[in-house]
């Protein structure tokens, strides 16, 4: 190891000479991301954009409009964030349109089983952005984030579309005043 | 008490196989009687041990025979020969029989001291052994038994057990310090053989050693923690001169049971800076730089100087960093093979409570932390709407704080005007805070000091590669060689391939899906070098704002030497990322040709 470290030594000066610069590498979680989008099979209601440019895909926002449901012609946005060391844990999803979801709540917390508990690395970018999908076409009342929201779905459905096109168009429902997000 | 001296005996003679098995049938007398004799210091042992021979040979018809053990006076098959000791011990029983039981101690005193002279041993066993025989012929001459004899006697057999007791520890720690007194001199033997050997080469290289360690080794420490604390001092007492620590965290009062460098007047100091003051203080010549900040603020050139990287980190974000980035300096040849000279050395250790690892990572050949990185147990995470609306334990109600009221914290902080609340002090409050245990520490810092040591000097095998501690019942520890992922996004080589230097990026997509290795594997590849992205097929807005690369030349986009470099290959109907290492040829343009020919 001497005789190594005396090699690495004089290899060390040659390159100091050459004044080569230093590489900086893609993390493993940066290269995952990439196939990740690369591979992306986006539905006609979902558009994906990167606010930091092209070398940048760490941090991108996914726009879904549904075409069916409760949430029929809305607008939503969702911010992704990619840890470093993606995929061993759960891209962090916020939704930054409010909307009134019994999964989303006010702050735009998302409670989706594979963002948080049941995230295993196999899972990519593709199957979030299928389970955000998911939660618009059918909310799930049973296990609520937003209560309030929730409950309405359960004791009245219909109570419930009313309270979600109101919140979409710009109204108030529950003393929270939601902004438009509709006809965009 | 028999057996045991028999075994004892038969241990003894080991020492002297050379003896003929006649002599070592007839007794045990003169294994004794050699053992006995205090080791001649000249080198003629052999010939005293003869002497020895000729001695009991001597002796042999004289009733040291009766030392073969107290009832063979009595068997059939021993009478013949002991008839005559049975005689002298008869004779001497009447004796001692008709003499006043206080003489009797006294008597054997002066028998033990006339026997030291020739061969106590025997003589001691013959003792014991009429001393049996004495209650064998009782029951066989006193028939009627006279009472009073028989309470006299059993008195005096008390006695005489006590006296025997007190004679074998004697000959005992006798034995003993002759044992001792040779294996002194054969130490001393060895001693000077040993000086013998020692030239003056050994001598040099060990100081060429000492050298190294103290002075040009530079070995780094990341970490002063909990194993930072322990790597560092013992780092330091192994010879280790030159170390740098870099650690950005401050000294917390529950750092101080097992952060053993750091004191209650240091709380709220960085732990580097006192780590570094406090080794140096404690152990001569030492030269510990401090580092207080975050890994990923230093300069990669910063690490490029260090010959050994000690790993004392928490988390796994820290060691893929430092992984990649260590990763990073490695350079092939041609045929993929790591240039030797670029590989930098890590050891990792890790604890968590009773638990813990340590590993040598060398980058490129032994696997490096990204390789294994499902090692690491999933993280524990809760259904976020568990947490707000059906908390069921206290990690619930905790997380929910953390996660969901998280924002609350700053608005309260801003009506109370209290500044400060910035992510890495919310991460150290609410980090998953496992307790430590000083002495896992110790051991795990331990084993990883030890093998910094061994890949410094070589003087030893190094560990391969991984091992585990667990502390929880008993100290169970496993080492195992894990195996490199050959295709690792961090460590592997990526496939070699020569191109054409005035290649543009359309021509060498066009050109992958051509070569015989990538066929059927590529099709729409996307490509990145480094940190940008150079073409992605998808989604439409990246393809968009990659397309103008496809018309520039590989070798622009790659902005590297001439050498080449890795590029990251992504497509569908890959498993995996696909690192491809361009080498740029220079392709001689027609007119050149021309020239040469």
């Amino acid at each position: 190891m001497i005789g190594l470290f005396s090699i690495k030594q004089k290899q060390k000066e040659a390159q100091n000479a050459n004044g080569k610069g230093t590489v900086k590498k893609q993390t493993p979680g940066e290269l995952r991301v990439q196939k990740d989008i690369s591979e992306l099979n986006l539905a006609k209601t979902t558009s994906i954009h990167f606010p930091l440019g092209k070398d940048n895909l760490l941090h991108f926002e996914v726009t879904i409009k549904p075409d069916e449901g409760y949430y029929k012609s809305g607008t939503f946005v969702f911010s992704f964030q990619i840890p470093h060391v993606y995929p061993h844990e759960a891209p962090k999803v916020k939704c930054k349109t409010k909307v009134y979801h019994p999964n989303i709540d006010l702050e735009g917390n998302v409670c989706l089983n594979i963002l948080r508990e049941d995230w295993k690395p196999v899972l990519s970018v593709n199957s979030i952005i299928y389970g955000l999908q998911f939660l618009f076409l059918d909310p799930n009342p049973d296990d609520p984030l937003n209560h309030e929201a929730a409950e309405v779905l359960r004791e009245n459905p219909r109570q419930f579309e009313t309270n979600v096109q109101r919140s979409m168009a710009g109204g108030v429902v529950g003393g929270t005043h939601f902004s438009r997000c509709i006809g965009y | 008490m028999k057996n045991r001296r028999k075994g004892k005996l038969q241990k003894g003679r080991k020492p002297q196989g050379d003896l003929p098995q006649k002599e070592k049938e007839k007794g045990r007398v003169l294994d004794r009687e050699v053992r006995n004799k205090p080791p001649h210091p000249n080198p003629s042992h052999e010939q005293e041990r003869g002497r020895v021979t000729v001695v009991w040979k001597k002796k042999n018809p004289n009733p040291v025979a009766g030392s073969d053990g107290p009832h063979n006076g009595l068997n059939s098959e021993g009478k013949d020969k002991n008839k005559g000791a049975e005689h002298t011990e008869k004779a001497e029983l009447d004796k001692r029989e008709k003499a006043p039981r206080g003489d009797h101690p006294q008597e054997k005193g002066d028998k033990d001291v006339e026997m030291i002279s020739d061969d106590e041993n025997g003589n001691g066993r013959k003792e014991g052994g009429t001393e049996e025989e004495t209650k064998d012929e009782k029951g066989n001459e006193d028939v009627e038994g006279r009472e009073d004899l028989v309470e006299e006697d059993g008195k005096s057999k008390k006695q005489e057990e006590e006296d025997m007791e007190v004679r074998m520890r004697r000959t005992k720690n006798r034995r003993k310090k002759r044992k001792k007194k040779r294996k002194k001199r054969r130490k001393r033997k060895k001693r000077k053989k040993k000086s013998y050997l020692r030239t003056r080469k050994t001598k040099r290289k060990k100081t060429e050693i000492r050298e190294f360690l103290a002075g040009t080794c530079r070995v780094l420490v990341i970490g002063a923690g909990g194993l930072g604390c322990e790597l560092l001092k013992d780092l330091a007492l192994s010879g280790f001169g030159k170390i740098d620590v870099i650690d950005m965290d401050t000294i917390d009062v529950s750092n101080l049971n097992r952060q053993f460098l750091f004191r209650m007047s240091d709380v709220g100091r960085p732990k580097a800076i006192v780590a570094a003051e406090r080794i140096m203080k404690r152990v001569r010549g030492v030269e510990v730089t401090p580092h207080f900040c975050r890994i990923e603020d230093k300069e990669i050139d910063f690490y490029r100087d260090f010959d050994i990287i000690v790993l004392g980190l928490d988390s796994l974000e820290a060691r893929s960093y430092i992984n990649a980035l260590v990763c990073g300096f490695l350079e092939y040849d041609a045929d993929g093979t790591v240039d030797m000279a670029t590989i930098k050395p890590m050891v990792d250790g890790g604890t968590e409570g009773f638990k813990g690892h340590a590993r040598v990572i060398l980058p490129g050949i032994t696997p490096c932390f990204n390789c294994t990185l499902w090692l690491f147990p999933p993280q524990v995470t809760y259904p976020l709407c568990t947490l707000a609306e059906t908390p069921r334990s206290p990690a619930h109600c905790i997380e929910y704080v953390h996660l969901i009221q998280w924002g609350q914290a700053i608005l309260r902080a801003k009506t109370y005007n209290i500044s400060g609340i910035t992510l890495q002090l919310v991460q150290g409050v609410v980090k998953n805070i496992i307790p430590a245990i000083a002495s896992t520490n110790a051991i795990i810092a331990a084993a990883c000091a030890l093998e910094t040591l061994k890949i410094a000097t070589m003087c030893s095998t190094g560990m391969d590669n991984y091992m585990m501690y667990i502390g929880t019942s008993g100290l169970y520890t496993h080492t195992v060689s894990y195996e490199k992922e050959p295709d690792c996004l961090v460590c592997s080589p990526g496939v070699p391939m020569e191109v054409d230097s005035s290649v543009t990026l359309k021509e060498f997509i066009e050109l992958l899906p051509k070569d015989p290795r990538f066929k059927d594997k590529i099709s729409r590849p996307s490509i990145s070098h480094q940190t940008s992205n150079l073409y992605m097929q998808a989604p439409p807005v990246l393809e968009e704002m990659t397309r103008p690369n496809l018309a520039k030349p590989l070798k622009e986009l790659m902005d590297c030497d001439e050498k080449g470099g890795v590029l990251n290959i992504n497509d569908k109907t890959l498993v995996g990322v696909l690192r491809i290492h361009v080498r740029f040829v220079e392709a001689m343009t027609p007119a050149e040709e021309n020239d040469n020919s």
